[in-house]
């Protein structure tokens, strides 16, 4: 990143710095919008991003836009950030509940496999010993 | 076909009717919000593994309604039911999430049930093998105890067999200890002396007197059971008359006696007979009782080899 855009970026921060430093965001904003975030953090985290990819990527587009509502620094900009935020929220816990289902789901399955595995094999070692049975007598 | 794709359906089926029935101020994720969260109610697990889930579904439910009758705008009521909509999908996910892990549980208990039922296999083949083994010690230990009895039984037969030989020899013996008393047998250093009187013959003559067959029959059974005794039978007479008469008719009188054994069988080498003449008196000759015991035939059965006085030699 070179001088001639980190200068304009400067320039447009400082202005909005200046636009809105009288602005105050509701509280329940913010509340929102980290709740959102860690939500999004435990779905990355809980793998999300394999199993349950759209559903993560609904969440992470709602919460840029969240953002993006946010940064009008006005009430009814709120209002939409937090409305956004919440859906955003939810469609990360959405996210992480499947993928979550995903694992247990193949979990239970390997173990049924498994089983039924043990189980064929004890059925030929108890027709084995059958036959060690039967040919002793 | 489980919870999540009976969701799915379920939402196409409801989006189609209200697409058909479009009726003013109609909310389509209304519609969808309601029939997903009136689906996952249903579910009889809902309560175990979703309650809370559920119970928000339910509540954003009713705030979407309510938002709509009071005419809030399509895009709040679409928002609010939203959030009810994703509560019933995530909802669904932990039903679905607790219904695999009841699967996995159910699936441990399987294994172990298998692994059991294994084991129990496995000990009823050992138990099998075991019992057959022991089966065929069983079965060995009863030939080894059959045999053993069939030996007793044998050892017993002979025991008994030996003892009735025993007993006949006892018996032949009492017979024998019987003939010889009738005999008037004396046991003496020069063997079994058996003494018989002057009534053998008449006097002066040197054959047999009929009466005597009796004493010889029984003196010849005596001899055949003692086959392995030489005999010698030995005439004495008393002092009168010439010594050489008497030499001569104690000599004819012993061989009298000899071949009447050889007659009744008995083997005339085992038989040696001797006149003595007047030589030997057992009584006086001046009386005639004394003279009577002096005429008399004597039968010497040497004693049985294995005694004492014939064994010396060896």
């Amino acid at each position: 990143m070179n001088t001639f855009r980190i200068l304009p970026a400067i320039f447009l921060c400082t202005a909005a710095l200046a636009g809105c430093a009288s602005y105050q965001h509701q509280p329940e904003v913010t509340a929102q919008m980290a709740r959102t975030e860690a939500t999004l953090q435990q779905a990355r985290q809980g793998g999300a991003q394999v199993e349950a990819l759209p559903q993560l990527q609904s969440a992470r587009d709602k919460y840029a836009q969240a953002q993006q509502s946010m940064d009008k620094n006005s009430k009814e900009g709120d209002r939409e950030a937090i409305q956004l935020a919440k859906q955003a929220e939810l469609d990360a816990q959405f996210a992480a509940a499947k993928a979550q289902t995903s694992r247990t789901e193949k979990a239970a399955s390997e173990v049924q496999q498994g089983v039924e595995a043990l189980r064929s094999e004890a059925n030929r070692n108890a027709a084995g010993s059958a036959a060690v049975t039967a040919d002793k007598q | 076909m489980n919870i999540r794709n009976m969701v799915g359906a379920a939402v196409a089926v409801a989006l189609g009717v209200t697409g058909c029935a479009s009726a003013p101020k109609q909310v389509d994720e209304l519609e969808a919000a309601r029939t997903v969260v009136q689906q996952v109610e249903s579910v009889p697990e809902a309560g175990k593994y979703a309650a809370n889930e559920v119970t928000a579904a339910h509540d954003a439910l009713r705030n979407a309604e309510e938002l709509q009758r009071k005419g809030k705008s399509h895009k709040e009521v679409a928002a609010a039911a939203y959030i009810a909509r994703r509560h019933a999908d995530i909802a669904a996910e932990q039903i679905a999430r607790g219904q695999a892990e009841q699967k996995t549980s159910q699936a441990e208990a399987d294994r172990q049930r298998v692994v059991l039922q294994a084991r129990e296999q496995e000990a009823a083949t050992a138990r099998v093998r075991a019992e057959t083994a022991q089966r065929s010690a069983e079965q060995a230990q009863r030939s080894a105890e059959q045999e053993t009895a069939a030996a007793r039984v044998q050892a017993e037969q002979n025991a008994q067999l030996a003892e009735q030989n025993a007993a006949k020899a006892s018996a032949n013996a009492a017979a024998l200890a019987e003939q010889l008393r009738d005999l008037q047998a004396k046991q003496t250093d020069r063997g079994l002396v058996l003494t018989l009187g002057d009534v053998l013959f008449d006097s002066g003559q040197a054959s047999l007197k009929p009466g005597a067959m009796g004493t010889l029959d029984r003196l010849a059974a005596f001899l055949k059971q003692t086959p392995d005794r030489s005999v010698t039978i030995e005439g004495h007479t008393d002092s009168m008359g010439a010594d050489s008469y008497n030499q001569t008719l104690s000599e004819n009188r012993a061989n009298s006696v000899k071949a009447a054994l050889v007659a009744k069988g008995i083997d005339a080498q085992r038989v040696i007979a001797v006149g003595k003449g007047e030589t030997t008196p057992v009584a006086s000759n001046d009386e005639a009782g004394g003279r009577q015991q002096n005429r008399r035939v004597e039968i010497i059965v040497s004693n049985p080899p294995s005694t004492p006085p014939v064994a010396l030699g060896r």
